[in-house]
């Protein structure tokens, strides 16, 4: 069972700072004026700018540096390639030679500008997931891609399902749990053997595991039928998504930085 | 909306769940970074079921829900490319004759989500590494080191389950 230990669903750090409380919308919208800022801003001036703006919201959402730092674990490789064909393939000044690979300074300041780059995408777009659950990010996506409809995205249909998904998946976790159990006292063994081998035992835990899911969700269709479930037109929430002052102010701040940081550096 | 999208509403859900349950118990990891897990064979599962507009739906729903869990953008085309449309395209396998032959379904889908991703690591290097690397080997490279062995071992599971009609054809309980 060791396998299910080092799960974690997500990167979502519940809290309760200014930034957890921001509406989804308010944050998505922000996120995606920072990815397109990246991309504007040529400079360190620019760059520096936004790691500070960064720094703040990481502060003012009570996020430790530690988890923020985490996300850049997988980029690592990616970053020492950037960094270091830039350094040895741009041409230009030369600082120092070794045989054949000159390191010159053109490259050296390109391959620093793309990298902060990389670290600042990577970090500026995981606070959003760090301090927005899952399900408020759907909810907030079906708001936001509400104006679709008339294209034909059915965002409440898409937003309701991947709810579900996302709800169902503990409970599929357990259940796989539960499966692996009741196969390893029939004498099944999914952790021994080669690649090849740990595939082919896993079809006795596949089948119960589908079979189970159709059923669940002939029982779910049923449930939501008996409940008078008729798609998205006049249905209500539980929980309702309120865009308040403080998102207006933190969206209008965002979008006045972007401007002013887009424009001048 | 009868009884019957709604089921197939509740099913896609449930399959998307479960490819993003499989997507987080990684059968191994790869030195270079990449990992091998059974994500792909539940979105299979949906085409064959449900034919591939749902096959369709369904990946991009995984694949938003995995850019929503743990998302990695480094480029607005490489999130496109990295997320939804990978998996969307393993939709395919639900459109006539791939339905019919789930290994050239399965086939087809998987060459297509690699040909996205290797697209993906194209732009991303046309942004960020100097011209003259070798871009399209590289990404080449690293996509197929997970991607070949994962869609190998989707295709065996799929014909090890092959006999079993209920996992297919949602007329059988």
């Amino acid at each position: 069972m060791r396998m299910f230990r080092s799960i974690t669903i997500g990167q979502y750090l519940p809290g309760d700072s200014l930034i957890h409380r921001l509406d989804p919308r308010s944050k998505i919208l922000s996120t995606t004026l920072l990815i397109v800022l990246l991309f504007l801003v040529n400079g360190f001036v620019g760059y520096a700018l936004v790691a500070l703006a960064i720094a703040l919201v990481v502060r003012a959402a009570q996020i430790p540096v530690k988890y923020v730092l985490r996300g850049l674990r997988p980029l690592l490789v990616i970053l020492v390639l950037t960094i270091g064909l830039h350094l040895f393939m741009t041409e230009g000044r030369v600082i120092f030679q070794i045989w054949f690979l000159k390191v010159t300074w053109e490259g050296l300041f390109r391959g620093l500008m793309m990298g902060t780059r990389l670290i600042l995408l990577i970090i500026g777009t995981s606070i959003l997931t760090l301090t927005t659950s899952p399900i408020q990010l759907t909810d907030g996506i079906e708001s936001l891609l509400k104006p679709g409809k008339k294209m034909g995205i059915p965002a409440h249909e898409l937003a309701m399902m991947m709810t579900i998904a996302l709800r169902f998946i503990p409970t599929l976790l357990e259940e796989t749990e539960k499966i692996m159990k009741a196969q390893m006292a029939r004498g099944a063994d999914f952790q021994s053997g080669g690649i090849m081998h740990r595939a082919k035992s896993l079809v006795p835990l596949l089948v119960p595991l589908f079979v189970n899911a159709f059923r669940r969700a002939d029982d779910l269709a049923i449930a939501m039928e008996a409940r008078g479930y008729r798609g998205g037109e006049g249905r209500t929430k539980f929980r309702e998504l309120k865009f308040q002052t403080v998102d207006g102010v933190a969206l209008g701040v965002a979008l006045t930085f972007a401007v002013v940081v887009g424009v001048f550096f | 909306m009868g009884n019957k999208d709604l089921r197939i509403m509740m099913e896609t859900s449930l399959l998307v769940g479960a490819a993003l349950l499989l997507s987080f118990l990684r059968l191994f990891r790869m030195p270079q970074g990449g990992s091998v897990s059974l994500e792909m064979l539940p979105i299979f599962l949906l085409a064959f079921r449900h034919g591939g507009k749902m096959g369709m739906l369904g990946g991009a729903m995984l694949g938003f829900l995995k850019l929503l869990l743990s998302p990695y953008i480094i480029h607005p085309i490489q999130l496109l490319l990295d997320y939804p449309v990978p998996f969307l395209v393993l939709g395919v396998a639900g459109f006539g004759l791939l339905r019919q032959y789930r290994l050239l379904g399965v086939a087809t889908g998987a060459l297509l989500r690699y040909v996205t991703h290797v697209v993906a690591g194209v732009v991303f290097f046309a942004e960020y590494a100097p011209e003259g690397t070798p871009v399209l080997l590289y990404s080449a490279g690293y996509n197929a080191s997970y991607l070949i062995p994962e869609a190998v071992i989707t295709a065996v599971i799929i014909v090890l389950l092959g006999r079993r009609r209920e996992i297919f054809e949602p007329q059988y309980k």
